[in-house]
């Protein structure tokens, strides 16, 4: 579903964070994407939603070039996210109006968008995500978990294929977090989604991703020193990604996977790894 | 300010009025009783002809000053190297006390509406100017970049996201500036005119020493700058019911 072809990508400032960097996603895949802060994960998911465009290379969807958001990805982040004036029903049915504004040109919206039922589908995610109750408040007025529900069903409405999140439990409690991640599992199965989580917690990447790209890597067992190829100009940041680095993990998400030995292991594994690669940089 | 707040305040303002004219007991400190006699006497004639083109005035320079200073505060707030260039510009000219410039744009607009209703917009366009640049410029990128990812191209942010939150910068501003407005609108309308409060206050009372008419006038300027008040807030109920709810 998304492909990734020798991705470079330059920040204005001249720090190079991807280099020649390819990926794959299938349809269907519920990858987390991890890595310390700065290592690039966030960039990499607004390029998927085409919210940035490439330096080199290509990012496809479908088979196709990037090179505006795609009306059938959805992207929730951490927060902020919420038209603060507007009440949770309209803020839920946001993207139906922004479809209706410019009818089904086929840019910003499906050219198959029928929105008759507009309606009916907010009142229907409000419902199912259990913020039916909050629809006439503000964002300010209702709980970072409710927020989050309210950011999702504002995204599901609009039928996604591709739901890309960007550590979107972040700011939350422990139990809201983990109440979120089994939702959006649920969701997943259900609307049948191709989902990739960014995330800098270790135990969301396992038990969201099935699959887990691993970011600001040297390439794996690689034991020269980076080469300083790519770098900014002034020579001080860390090395640019260059290759994919995917940790399968196919029992992510399986029913009581947190508290199995599986899942202990797993993190640990990640960690390692992670540290490796701190320690590579260094 | 609530209905009832008001009318206390209005019976306040008239009992303090007739003890200080019985106190002064002077022609040019009448009670209040006179002055409102010669309200409603002339309200519904030339004092309210006189009414009519300062209010005229004042709302035509709040719909220029709006128009030209939303669009180019959007603009500044969202566009950081434009705030670059103008911003120092901006800084230098929004502290100058825009009435000097009366005699300027009376030369430059002629005596009649136009001078009054730009010397005002000037006023009022840098205030809007300044609130809502920065009421852009506090739009949290993130909420650009979702409301774009659902679709949203340049028309539909400018819908959606820039037009309602300017809204309550304008009503901030205007809220501010409305009684400096008034308050300069009076002085223009002091020079090289023959209608407006202003005129009918010094030139046709105070120079005529009609002095119960005068208050008839100052009571006259008075409540246009209460309604523009009383109009301001309600737009803001009415436009931005979530600045209330809590």
């Amino acid at each position: 579903m998304i492909q990734i072809q020798s991705l470079t990508f330059t920040y204005p400032n001249g720090t190079t964070i991807f280099e020649s960097f390819s990926w794959t996603v299938e349809r269907g895949e519920a990858w987390a994407v991890i890595g310390p802060s700065g290592c690039g994960k966030t960039t990499l998911l607004y390029l998927l939603a085409g919210l940035r465009q490439p330096t080199a290379g290509r990012v496809l969807i479908d088979g196709q070039p990037l090179t505006r958001p795609r009306p059938r990805t959805g992207l929730i982040l951490q927060d902020y996210g919420l038209l603060p004036w507007a009440t949770v029903w309209d803020n839920v049915a946001l993207g139906l109006q922004i479809r209706a504004f410019y009818g089904p040109d086929g840019v910003h919206t499906p050219t198959d968008e029928t929105l008759d039922d507009g309606q009916a589908r907010v009142n229907y995610w409000l419902k199912r995500l259990g913020i039916d109750h909050v629809a006439r408040q503000y964002p300010h007025q209702i709980s970072g978990g409710q927020r989050q529900r309210v950011a999702i069903a504002r995204t599901l409405v609009l039928r996604p294929d591709l739901l890309l999140m960007d550590e979107p439990f972040g700011a939350l409690d422990a139990l809201t977090r983990e109440d979120l991640q089994n939702l959006t599992l649920d969701l997943r199965a259900e609307q049948r989604l191709t989902t990739v989580i960014v995330t800098h917690n270790i135990e969301e990447a396992v038990f969201m991703g099935e699959k887990i790209l691993v970011l600001r890597q040297s390439p794996i067992g690689g034991s020269q020193p980076p080469t300083g190829r790519g770098q900014s100009p002034a020579g001080g940041g860390p090395p640019p990604n260059r290759e994919a680095v995917v940790i399968e993990n196919p029992q992510a998400g399986s029913e009581g996977y947190r508290q199995r030995d599986a899942f202990f292991a797993r993190c640990n594994e990640l960690r390692e790894l992670m540290g490796e690669a701190a320690d590579e940089m260094a | 300010m609530k209905w009832r707040d008001a009318a206390w305040g209005f019976v306040a303002t008239l009992v303090i009025w007739e003890l200080l004219s019985l106190l002064i007991a002077r022609p040019v400190f009448p009670p209040p009783t006179d002055v409102l006699v010669v309200f409603a006497r002339q309200i519904t004639g030339d004092l309210g002809r006189h009414l009519l083109v300062s209010a005229g005035r004042v709302i035509a320079a709040i719909v220029v000053a709006v128009l030209a200073a939303v669009p180019s505060g959007l603009g500044l707030g969202q566009i950081r190297t434009l705030n670059r260039l103008f911003s120092p510009l901006i800084y230098i000219v929004h502290p100058i006390p825009k009435i000097v410039f009366l005699p300027i744009i009376l030369v430059l607009f002629g005596s009649g509406d136009g001078s009054k209703i730009f010397l005002i917009a000037l006023i009022l366009f840098f205030q809007i100017l300044v609130v809502v640049r920065d009421e852009a410029a506090d739009l949290r990128p993130e909420l650009i970049l979702s409301v774009r990812s659902i679709g949203a191209g340049r028309r539909a942010l400018f819908r959606y996201v820039y037009l309602p939150a300017s809204i309550p910068a304008v009503l901030t501003a205007l809220r501010v500036s409305v009684g400096t407005a008034v308050a300069v609108l009076f002085i223009a309308e002091t020079y090289a005119t023959t209608s407006g409060l202003g005129y009918y206050i010094i030139v046709e009372s105070w120079g005529a020493l009609r002095y119960a008419q005068m208050y008839a006038g100052v009571l006259a300027m008075s409540l246009l700058g209460l309604a523009l008040y009383f109009a301001v807030d309600s737009l803001d109920r009415r436009l931005c019911p979530w600045r209330e709810a809590s």
